[in-house]
């Protein structure tokens, strides 16, 4: 039978970038994976070896309902929330949209981090924290991103 | 463009001025779509069920959103590196340890304040005999010794804590309309919070008396009022205003009007009815509601 501490390093990857998806971030997506290991720990000698990472999963997606549950109600985020996103519909698309939306040149880590860096105003870190990347790779691709952009934006407007 | 708090690097800077205006433009009308987060958390079976249905609307009709969703998680960068899994794995372990600690752990303050208060009074004891002398001059009356025994034993008389909780707005509150000014019942909620939040009880279950009448369906007024009540010592009204939030029956609210109505139970008394609250928050709640099942493994 596995150790706990090999269970760890064989499923840790998996549950972290599900973690990622469903937190929000990469503090919160390690919370969320130190939680589900905190519960794998406590339950080792029951559990099922077979049913992991899926058991894992579960723990990590209960406790993320918990965690949205408690910003779902949290009076400041809701009332952004319902103010403004349930009752403006944002019309689709501009033609800068479309450009950095079809541009063939831009990978999805590009355009992730230009997105949220020029239309979603994110810091460096910020960004970093939603992608899981470092902070030196989010410079990198955004450099490259707006280059990229800069090369577009002067074949459009000449 | 809006200089972020990070400040523009010098490729940034040199960006050219219409770029940055359109740029500042698609900011301007992407400041409402939903947060990223919950964006890409739609789909996982973890948002509120309003939450879920509003994230599929807009990813359902915002290329702009989908995209960006689907970048992030195309891009899958996210990963731990050989330091990240140490560091995490090594918080594991520490919370391992503090898992591994006795069971009734919690108990060995209460214990060792209890053998203070022992030699406390033991020691009072003493010292009275020893002033007034053993040979029957002034004996130490029996109503002091008892007095003072009864004072000092402070024993934890509950195992349920009160603590003030994050004070929450209901969705059927936040978007509750009527014919005068854009949803008075927020603005009219505000003093009555900020006096709870401030811990302000008196002022607070005042304050919440008076727009229990005016919104009788607002489960956060009777919720809070309650609790105001439970910190007031009014075992009775808080009983009364948490029944009131336990009839509302709003689902985001139901745990913690469940909670309270135990803390309620058991400070009356009312044990069994307690026990049978933490049960059904701990077994029949999904998910289960962690500080009832710890408070289940402590109770007596």
């Amino acid at each position: 039978m596995a150790t706990f501490e090999d269970t760890y390093r064989q499923h840790a990857q998996a549950v972290f970038r599900f973690a990622m998806k469903v937190g929000g971030g990469r503090d919160v997506a390690e919370d969320l994976v130190q939680e589900a290991f905190l519960a794998l720990y406590r339950n080792f000698g029951s559990i099922d070896q077979a049913r992991l990472p899926g058991w894992l999963l579960t723990v990590v997606r209960n406790r993320a309902r918990d965690l949205w549950r408690h910003r779902a109600v949290e009076q400041q985020y809701v009332e952004r929330y319902v103010e403004e996103t349930v009752d403006h519909a944002t019309p689709e698309t501009t033609d800068m949209e479309s450009q950095i939306l079809d541009s063939d040149g831009l990978k999805p880590v590009h355009r992730a981090c230009l997105m949220l860096r020029y239309t979603y105003g994110m810091t460096r870190a910020e960004i970093a924290d939603k992608t899981g990347l470092n902070e030196t790779q989010v410079r990198g691709h955004l450099q490259y991103a707006l280059t990229l952009l800069r090369k577009a934006y002067a074949g459009r407007v000449a | 463009m809006k200089t972020p708090p990070d400040g523009w690097d010098r490729d940034e800077q040199g960006m050219p001025d219409d770029l940055a205006r359109e740029l500042t433009a698609i900011r301007g009308r992407r400041d409402t779509d939903p947060p990223i987060d919950l964006l890409r958390a739609a789909g996982h079976d973890v948002l509120p069920e309003a939450f879920e249905a509003a994230a599929q609307r807009q990813l359902a009709g915002s290329r702009w959103s989908r995209a960006l969703v689907e970048d992030l998680n195309d891009a899958d960068a996210a990963s731990l590196d050989s330091a990240d899994m140490a560091r995490l794995l090594e918080r594991i372990q520490r919370d391992t340890r503090v898992a591994d600690r006795p069971r009734f752990g919690w108990a060995v303050p209460w214990l060792a304040a209890a053998a203070v208060v022992l030699i406390v009074v033991a020691g009072t004891g003493w010292v009275l005999r020893s002033r007034w002398g053993s040979d029957g001059a002034a004996p130490v009356p029996a109503d002091i010794v008892a007095g003072i025994a009864e004072v000092s034993v402070a024993t934890p008389a509950f195992h349920l804590p009160l603590e003030r909780p994050d004070v929450r707005i209901s969705l059927a509150s936040l978007t509750w309309r009527s014919q005068g000014p854009p949803n008075p019942l927020v603005a009219d909620l505000r003093p009555a919070l900020d006096a709870f939040r401030a811990g302000d009880d008196a002022a607070a279950n005042r304050d919440f008396s008076t727009l229990s009448t005016r919104y009788p369906g607002a489960v956060e007024i009777a919720l809070y009022q309650g609790i105001a009540r439970l910190f007031l010592n009014d075992l009775d009204g808080a009983a009364r205003s948490l029944g009131d939030a336990e009839r509302l029956a709003d689902p985001s609210f139901l745990g913690d009007v469940t909670w309270y109505l135990a803390v309620a139970d058991e400070r009356a008394g009312k044990l069994d009815g307690a026990r049978a609250r933490l049960l059904t928050l701990c077994h029949d709640r999904r998910p289960a509601d962690a500080r009832a099942c710890t408070a289940l493994d402590r109770w007596p």
